[in-house]
């Protein structure tokens, strides 16, 4: 692109800057909270994840200090398993996950040269749901309230009978909620990536580091739901007694273990693509080369993220599944380490091909690092995945050896290089070289002394999970050198704090682009992100346009200014980036934290039983969330000039817009929930064939109930197409419309309703058999999705009642109407299941 | 161009990407389903085999006919022609992961040949 060719023309007007810098002003003071940018809440949203590292990693001290003699009583047998429990869960879901969330939300839209993601209340939200719930999680160590069963939680262990009291719903509850914190920031990364992207960013022109999150994203959609589902089943089990877990009245226990695998694996390469997507950012421009192969490292990292949802069964090889069974999962093990393989050879190759040494900075230290650490890891987890090994090896130290491989080098290595790498994108200071080669050199090797004996250890019959061990069995030595070896690395973590207390001063005025980086993060920011948004034409537009960040700053690009008067980004089409409209997004504001704060104390509240008060906050939630989304579908404020000579809309509605898609990843989200359930009841079905139903249960309803359910679901489908042709004119109120949608919402309420009305008829008892409360779960499923759907039918009444609804402006009704599709849809097929399955086995 | 028509060409180019995964974990539910309810039922390793040979053999002909004939899977999903300036980088990604896909699956499909159907190893 030519200088004569730049989409705006210059020099702009004085006070456009002024404007960009006045809509996007950070609140101050007590204001403070509300603020959305993505730089200010990545970075609290990082900094808590960090301490949240902290803390798991004391807990990891105490438990070392503990071991590193036999026979040691340094802590209770009891404090010991609350310790390791809470290790894992807060390092996997308190650290790891929101960790690599946070950089998603930091550096996406600076590497997409977007203003911000898509729906920057929604990011808000969901960290502060993070934030309260986190730290009232964690907080239960110093009460001995925390869990117990491990980061994995199996019953029988966490059934009430043998984990009674709260701690085990601490964590049901607990991590439950900040799951679906965790989907809300997968959402806004998902439809970020794909819609936010700068004109002229194809898909094989994206960062490797967006290809990462947006895969992070879409495996968080596909595998949390499953765990999501585990926990509402375990918790509904300790709590009213539905036999799910309890083979004596023909639940399985390996039901948890299969869902939470299902989970558990993928979350490992959860953690592990980003970083990777981090890695393969860091190197090109250390070794100051484009990154080779960068199509392979695609494929890579989609085959990675796809057959991570394979592996499930290899965590449970020795639980007596059938050989094959064994086979299938094996393989898929197997399989995966070719695309890990093939991203390790691309880095190396990127290495060798720089045009001069690679240059020695923290960053890169700690990325040579992880290629070390990590590929040890990767060689062991080959070792795992053969059955007859894994037979032998299962639950010993050879395993925590190899998963800390995996995960420290995998995933903590990556995010210190990250911290050093991008530092001055939010720090007006860049971190100590000489500080972070010192936290470097004291990780890595406190690292491998830590965690390289643990190999041995296992391998001489070590198990996991013990509290203490005799100290005449050869292990005493092995696990001295171990505690040693953590303390050395807390050293190094206590040296980069020492590093960030020095250096780390928040805010713009950092050192532009300090590594000669290629990438779009590295051009002239502020809080409004770039002045303009670039038209990119290469994978490295900084170095391919060496007059990019001036002609950026000048304001020559896209949407220099603020046409809309309000915050503002462009959205493209996902494929080619064209650009499509222009986004109005919300600003500062109260009501999505209130929201957070109401969610977190309705499910904290249920888990000390303070069911009243937990049900005012969750009625508040709603309320507040209400409040929230009333402020968002903003009306047209026409078509604006962005340059180029385009002239795009500023409300869009139907399948084009940001907010169709975020509906379609909901869906994506409800739909793998209901999957996970059909999946859990033909699993039990497959467990107990004989007993399904049991013997003396009341035969199932007769077919009028689900025929019934099923008429007045299509009437309520038909009513809402009805409705959809009935939205009256822009600026007018329809009653038609009205009346369609609270009908529909009656129809759906009735046929979920019906539904549990025909099995309680028959008498089924949902805790007398696994077979009965799968039934009922299938309504409680139902029930949720019908929920959901008619507050959004009803709230699209008040909006058309108040003027705010109609054939234009009309993302509110889309959005109900997809939903309602989908949870009639979902419905339909639970009746099938529920109805016609044990009619079909006779 | 609608928009409905924009936006299933958007989503089409990612479905088409990853058309071989698609296959690989269709032929993962289909035998890991499959063996698992005719264990259930009592039946061994005639059905057993049958079932999860036949299933890989139809979803491995499925990933290998979308590897071919790449450009007909885009038209079937999108309605369109690819657009020209990515066809290239989606063609490899696809053909890519389909290979990846089909190695996967041939390795899955082999211990039907080698294991008993539902006996435990130990």
């Amino acid at each position: 692109m030519m200088t004569e060719q730049l989409p705006n023309k210059g020099p702009r007007p004085d006070h456009e800057l002024a404007d960009l810098k006045r809509i996007w002003e950070t609140p101050r003071g007590w204001r403070l909270p509300t603020a959305v940018n993505n730089t200010v809440i990545g970075t609290f949203y990082i900094g808590i994840a960090f301490l949240f590292f902290v803390l798991a990693g004391i807990l990891a001290l105490v438990m070392r200090a503990q071991l590193a003699v036999g026979d040691n009583s340094l802590v209770s047998q009891d404090f010991y398993n609350q310790l390791f429990t809470m290790h894992g869960t807060t390092m996997m879901f308190l650290f790891a996950v929101p960790a690599v969330e946070a950089l998603g939300v930091m550096l996406l839209p600076q590497m997409l040269a977007a203003r911000d993601l898509p729906f920057p209340r929604l990011s808000a939200f969901a960290i502060w749901a993070y934030v309260i719930g986190g730290l009232v999680f964690f907080s239960t160590i110093f009460y001995d309230l925390a869990p117990k069963g491990g980061w994995f939680m199996y019953p029988p262990n966490t059934l009430t009978e043998y984990s009674p009291g709260d701690n085990a719903d601490f964590w049901l509850l607990g991590i439950g909620f900040i799951e679906i914190s965790a989907i809300a920031g997968a959402i806004e990364i998902i439809v970020g990536v794909l819609r936010t992207r700068p004109p002229g960013m194809t898909l094989d022109k994206m960062p490797i580091f967006a290809w990462a999150m947006l895969i992070f994203a879409a495996m968080i959609v596909f595998a949390f739901p499953a765990v999501i589902l585990a926990t509402m089943l375990l918790e509904i089990e300790r709590a009213f007694g539905w036999p799910f877990f309890s083979s004596e009245l023909g639940g399985d226990s390996l039901l948890w273990q299969h869902l939470f695998w299902f989970f558990g694996h993928p979350e490992v390469y959860i953690i592990f693509l980003p970083a990777a997507g981090l890695v393969s950012m860091i190197i090109p421009t250390m070794a100051r080369t484009p990154l080779v192969g960068y199509r392979l490292i695609v494929v890579a990292l989609i085959a990675t993220g796809f057959f991570s949802f394979g592996l499930w069964v290899h965590h449970m090889f020795t639980t007596g599944i059938p050989g094959l069974s064994l086979a299938f999962f094996s393989a898929a093990s197997m399989a995966v380490a070719i695309p890990s393989g093939l991203q390790v050879f691309s880095w190396i190759a990127t290495i060798a091909a720089g045009r001069e040494r690679l240059r020695m900075t923290v960053p890169s230290l700690f990325v040579l690092g992880f290629l070390f650490i990590f590929t040890l890891g990767g060689l062991t987890g080959v070792m795992v995945a053969v059955v007859p090994f894994d037979f032998q090896a299962h639950d010993s130290y050879f395993v925590v050896a190899h998963f800390h491989y995996v995960l420290i080098g995998g995933m903590v290595f990556p995010l210190f290089a990250t911290f050093y790498y991008w530092a001055p994108m939010v720090s007006r200071k860049m971190l100590s070289e000489r500080l972070g080669k010192w936290a470097f050199w004291l990780m890595f090797i406190g690292f491998n002394v830590t965690f390289f004996p643990m190999h041995i250890t296992g391998l001489a019959g070590m198990p996991r999970r013990v509290w203490t061990y005799p100290s005449n069995l050869g292990w005493d030595v092995l696990n001295m050198i171990s505690t040693v070896g953590s303390f050395v690395i807390a050293a190094g973590v206590l040296v980069f704090i020492i590093d960030l207390i020095h250096n780390f001063r928040f805010g713009e005025g950092g050192p532009d682009n300090p590594w000669e980086a290629g990438t779009l993060e590295f051009l002239p920011n502020d809080v409004y992100s770039t002045r303009s948004i670039p038209h990119v034409t290469s994978r490295d537009p900084i170095w391919d346009r060496p007059s990019l960040p001036r002609e950026v700053e000048e304001g020559l690009h896209y949407l220099p200014n603020a046409p809309t008067g309000g915050r503002e980004t462009i959205v493209t089409s996902a494929v080619e980036a064209r650009p499509q409209y222009v986004l109005q997004m919300p600003g500062p504001g109260w009501a999505h934290l209130l929201a957070a704060i109401f969610m977190a104390a309705f499910f904290l509240l249920l888990t000390i039983k303070q069911v009243a008060v937990a049900l005012i906050c969750g009625v508040l939630f709603i309320v507040v969330s209400m409040v929230w989304t009333w402020q968002l579908d903003r009306p047209s404020q026409g078509e604006v000039d962005i340059g180029g000579g385009m002239k795009v809309p500023t409300y869009v509605t139907g399948p084009l817009s940001h907010s169709w898609w975020a509906m379609i990843v909901l869906m994506l989200v409800s739909a793998s929930l209901y999957v996970s359930y059909v999946f859990s009841y033909l699993y039990l079905w497959t467990v107990s064939p004989d007993v399904w139903a049991p013997g003396g249960s009341p035969a199932p309803p007769s077919l009028l109930f689900p025929g019934a359910s099923t008429a007045m679901l299509i009437g309520g489908t038909l009513l809402m197409i009805v409705a959809d042709r009935a939205l009256p004119k822009a600026g007018r109120r329809g009653i038609a419309t009205m009346a369609g949608l609270v009908l529909a919402a009656l129809l759906l309420a009735g046929a979920v309703s019906l539904e549990i009305w025909g099995h309680l008829q028959t008498g089924l008892d949902p805790s007398a058999s696994s077979y009965g409360a799968m039934v009922y779960m299938a309504a409680v499923l139902g029930g949720q999705a019908a929920a959901a759907t008619i507050i959004m039918c009803l709230f699209a009444v008040a909006r058309q009642a108040t003027g705010q609804l109609d054939a234009v402006r009309r993302v509110t009704f889309d959005n109900a109407a997809l939903f309602y599709y989908y949870t009639v849809g979902q419905t339909l097929f639970g009746l099938m299941l529920i109805h016609g399955f044990p009619r079909l086995i006779g | 161009m609608s928009d409905v028509a924009s936006s299933r060409r958007m989503m089409a180019a990612f479905v088409f990407i990853i058309y071989g995964p698609i296959c690989w974990a269709l032929q993962l539910a289909l035998i890991y389903g499959s063996q698992s309810a005719l264990c259930a039922f009592g039946t061994d390793w005639g059905p057993v085999t049958t079932a999860v040979l036949v299933s890989s053999l139809a979803t491995m002909a499925l990933a290998s006919a979308g590897s071919v004939w790449p450009a007909t899977v885009y038209r079937l999903l999108a309605g369109i022609k690819a657009p020209a300036g990515q066809w290239p980088f989606m063609r490899f990604v696809m053909r890519l992961l389909t290979g990846l896909a089909l190695l996967a699956m041939l390795y899955a499909a082999l211990g039907a040949l080698l294991l008993p159907a539902c006996a435990a190893l130990r």
